[in-house]
């Protein structure tokens, strides 16, 4: 058997229900043996879960906040560490205009025979584009760009190359981190 | 907490280190909502952890016009409920694994008949019952924290105490 109004009874136990609604409610249950027993087990419901309130929770042992700002400033060194493929490229590039620039005020053409010309090759192929690349060692000067000029298939083949590999590494270096994070 | 909105504040602008006085501050109310979610000690503090974490990783989506505790337990509400996932997908990988023997920290654990009732609830019943019969947040909270209308959240604890109230029933039955 059932009752519409013993619905009613969790608002009546929660206080929800207006005077009026309580007060028909009380008188209903006076005469209604569902509801009876509906407020019966629910009161139960009720105050066994009152006790949970104040049921001692274990704590925790220690404090939380070493072991969390300790995760988090790795996050922050990850993050740092964490070189976007864009950002690494431009990173790169820079380093190939200050090498481009270097070289052209000290003159490629004493530099070169020197070995240093190795260095400059090598740091001069880590930027991102070959035409960036160009006009870039272009801008730095008369004999630099007369250099560049001969060798753009050796500029453009090694650049291609090592942007690839710089592209990739750059990934690898992302995902490790990723997972990292994640394992954190 | 008074000074809040000033602490999260200089944690956005780069004062990473006052990010720990939000965590002493809610650091128990997370692990407690964590441990009651899970019922498991190890869980609790490990979804504490990840909470906080996410909370700072995620700090600068915080809208300050909700509190942040019920931000920060929303965080700990769905970090719990993917633990749970987690650790069901880890179960049914790992056939070797050896059955899931309970936990020492368990016997730590309030031994009211409740709360193992509780914990046979289903999930949203679970979440619903905890946070509004023993964490007592009001209903606007408990909808914010779960992402759900005021409306479903009285209904669904409508129905979880009922659900209760049957296992209740059922357990009188088979023990007189």
């Amino acid at each position: 058997m059932k009752c519409r109004n013993a619905s009613k009874i969790q608002d009546y136990l929660e206080k929800n229900l207006s005077e009026k609604d309580a007060a028909f409610l009380d008188a209903h249950i006076e005469m209604c043996a569902v509801c009876q027993d509906e407020l019966r087990v629910m009161t139960r419901v009720f105050t066994e879960l009152h006790t949970l309130k104040d049921s001692a929770f274990a704590s925790p042992e220690h404090d939380f906040s070493h072991d969390i700002m300790r995760s988090i400033k790795s996050i922050q060194i990850q993050s740092v560490r964490q070189l976007s493929p864009a950002s690494f490229m431009i990173a790169l590039l820079l380093l190939d205009v200050f090498c481009v620039l270097l070289v052209g005020v000290e003159n490629l053409n004493v530099l070169a025979g020197n070995g240093i010309r190795l260095l400059f090759y090598l740091l001069n192929t880590l930027q991102t584009v070959t035409n960036i690349s160009l006009a870039v060692t272009a801008a730095a000067g008369a004999a630099v760009k007369n250099h560049v000029e001969k060798n753009t298939t050796f500029y453009i083949v090694v650049e291609m190359g090592l942007f690839v590999l710089c592209f990739f590494l750059a990934l690898i270096k992302r995902e490790k981190t990723t997972s990292l994070v994640k394992e954190t | 907490m008074d000074n809040e909105e000033s602490i999260i504040s200089e944690v956005l602008s780069g004062k990473k280190e006052q990010f720990a006085m939000l965590i002493k501050e809610y650091q128990n109310g997370a692990y407690h909502l964590a441990y009651k979610l899970t019922g498991n000690k190890e869980e609790a503090r490990d979804i504490t952890q990840e909470a906080f974490i996410k909370a700072y990783l995620y700090l600068k989506s915080y809208n300050p016009s909700f509190k942040f505790q019920s931000w920060l337990y929303k965080i700990v509400v769905n970090i719990a409920r993917n633990f749970n996932i987690r650790q069901k997908k880890i179960a049914a990988l790992s056939d070797n694994a050896p059955a899931a023997q309970p936990c020492t920290e368990e016997i730590n654990l309030p031994q009211n008949n409740i709360y193992q009732l509780i914990q046979k609830l289903p999930k949203a019943y679970k979440e619903i019952i905890i946070l509004r019969c023993v964490q007592d947040f009001s209903y606007n909270e408990i909808s914010e924290m779960l992402n759900i209308p005021t409306a479903v959240v009285k209904i669904r604890l409508f129905r979880a105490r009922n659900h209760l109230k049957e296992i209740l029933k059922q357990q009188d039955r088979e023990q007189p």
